[in-house]
């Protein structure tokens, strides 16, 4: 029984450290270092860096502080200034910044979709080419040079 | 300045578009969207919308200052999120447009010639599955992906010359080799592209390895070790040295990849006495696996001993040699046909159009 029961907490105790690192990883790499290299703050490789080994600290207090990940980004923007975070938040003004690019691409995909839908129902798919002879003579002139 | 370089070519573009409006009207309609042209127009979809959310994505600080009254800061983890997919979209059409035929293609038809590469694709990913176990994070299945697509690209790619090498094998009576070598010659622009598409690819597997980078920072003695994924760094000597320019710092460290000694490295630190400035020398070693990159971090003033920090970076070489392989396909393409066919006379956009469908048949 006992066995059972160690076995029981090594395992909770693995699975909370993996949890931990996964946390770490998730919002470490939403953090800037603040030395000026740019560089996210969990990969910052700048060689002699002297912001990132105190951040890196900081995180990890912040994260056994608060169990809310927006609570230790709000942490580091009161200590570092807003740029510190560099992704943007998905909610308020900022989810802007993340459903404006799909939700393009997707109407142009409609769009796309719905324009070939048009022309494959129309009778004379042939009309099109009528175009003036100057400038069926001049698309054939470009083809012949750009062997296309 | 920058906004009105932005509206300068905003108008530049639009006068132009409004003026040549006449010369880009399409000359037929698109048939149908499993088609080579199909292939083509969601390609420079897929770049057009990139090219939005890089712009999107720069401006949006600027938009964020202007309605709400500060700034925020829009780095890598939105442009990795929103990009590598576009990009993985884009590597997909690479892939699958040349199986493509122009017009129309037949979903059967399609399905068929997607079989082997799709096939191989898949063999390539579940080997690296296997091997690498890339599940760690999403930049590791981002990159299993990548290694899934370069495969597509380079198997599709590959079936290209060797379907229209064997055509010609017939016709030239040689060998394969010396048929597909003709084959390139005879249509530049196309296997041109082809090489080219291949060199992307090895690009990309060589981006790909960034998943997989690792780095380790450690003080080290004589004779300690350093683990940094399957190679041990040995520290053997650490010398200083003193000339008129400035002072250094070197370790002379041997390296095995398990177990077996791969090579001796020579990082150095050097101090500019003139401005004292330090000056880091890293010690490089190349290899199609990966590359080494060891650092002379300097000394820890509390123990005295010196800080090594050393990278494995996987496949970088790769990057390189796809560069190679790009500009060859890229210059391939430029240069002119072998037997270009010339017309005697002016043909109409009918006749030529024709042709081209005949030419593309007899290729394919």
């Amino acid at each position: 029984m006992k066995r059972v029961a160690l076995v029981l907490i090594v395992c909770c105790s693995l699975a909370a450290l993996a949890e931990d690192d996964k946390r770490y990883n998730q919002i470490g790499n939403k953090i800037q270092c603040a030395c000026g290299c740019t560089q996210i703050l969990i990969k910052c490789n700048h060689v002699g860096c002297t912001s990132s080994d105190t951040m890196i600290k900081q995180l990890r207090t912040a994260l056994a502080t608060y169990p809310n990940e927006e609570d230790v980004l709000q942490w580091f923007r009161r200590n570092y200034g807003m740029t510190v975070v560099v992704e943007p938040a998905k909610h308020g003004f900022e989810l802007l910044i993340w459903v404006v690019p799909p939700l393009l691409v997707a109407g142009a995909v409609l769009l796309v979709l719905f324009i070939v839908r048009q022309w494959q129902s129309e009778q004379d798919p042939a009309a099109v080419a009528k175009v003036d002879p100057a400038l069926e003579a001049s698309r054939a002139r470009a083809r012949r040079e750009t062997e296309l | 300045m920058y906004p009105g370089f932005l509206e300068i070519t905003l108008a530049v573009c639009l006068f132009f578009y409004i003026r040549n409006r006449k010369h880009l009207r399409a000359e037929n309609h698109l048939e149908s969207m499993v088609s080579r042209e199909s292939s083509f127009l969601f390609n420079n979809l897929l770049l057009l919308a990139a090219c939005f959310a890089v712009l999107w994505g720069t401006l949006f600080p600027l938009l964020s200052e202007l309605f709400r009254g500060f700034k925020i800061a829009v780095g890598p983890p939105f442009f990795n999120r929103v990009l590598i997919p576009i990009g993985l979209g884009l590597i997909y059409l690479m892939a699958v447009g040349p199986l493509l035929a122009w017009r129309r293609t037949s979903l059967a038809s399609f399905r068929k010639n997607l079989a082997v590469p799709e096939g191989v694709a898949l063999a390539v990913a579940i080997a690296v599955a296997v091997v690498v176990r890339p599940w760690s994070d999403t930049s590791q299945i981002y990159s299993l992906m990548s290694f899934y697509l370069a495969a597509l690209v380079i198997t599709a790619a590959a079936l290209e010359f060797y379907r229209g090498g064997r055509v010609l094998q017939g016709k030239l009576q040689s060998n394969l080799v010396g048929a597909m070598y003709h084959l390139a010659r005879r249509n530049t622009r196309r296997y041109g592209g082809y090489i080219a598409h291949f060199g992307f690819v090895v690009v990309v597997i060589g981006l790909a390895g960034a998943a997989f980078n690792q780095d380790k920072e450690q003080e080290m003695g004589l004779h300690d070790r350093l683990k940094v994924g399957s190679y041990e760094f040995v520290g053997q000597k650490y010398t200083e040295d003193d000339n008129a320019n400035y002072t250094s710092l070197s370790a002379i460290l041997d390296v095995y990849k398990n177990g077996k000694f791969v090579c001796t490295l020579f990082p150095e630190s050097r101090t500019f006495k003139v401005n004292e400035q330090r000056n880091t020398i890293p010690a490089v070693h190349t290899s199609l696996q990966e590359d080494i990159y060891v650092v002379y971090e300097g000394f820890n003033p509390d123990t005295d001993r010196p800080i090594i920090k050393a990278f494995v970076h996987p496949l970088v070489v790769w990057i390189w040699i796809g560069v190679a392989i790009l500009v060859f396909g890229t210059g391939l393409a430029l240069v002119p046909n072998a037997a270009q066919l010339r017309s005697p006379v002016p043909l109409t956009v009918r006749e030529t159009a024709a042709a081209g469908l005949e030419t593309a048949g007899v290729v394919k």
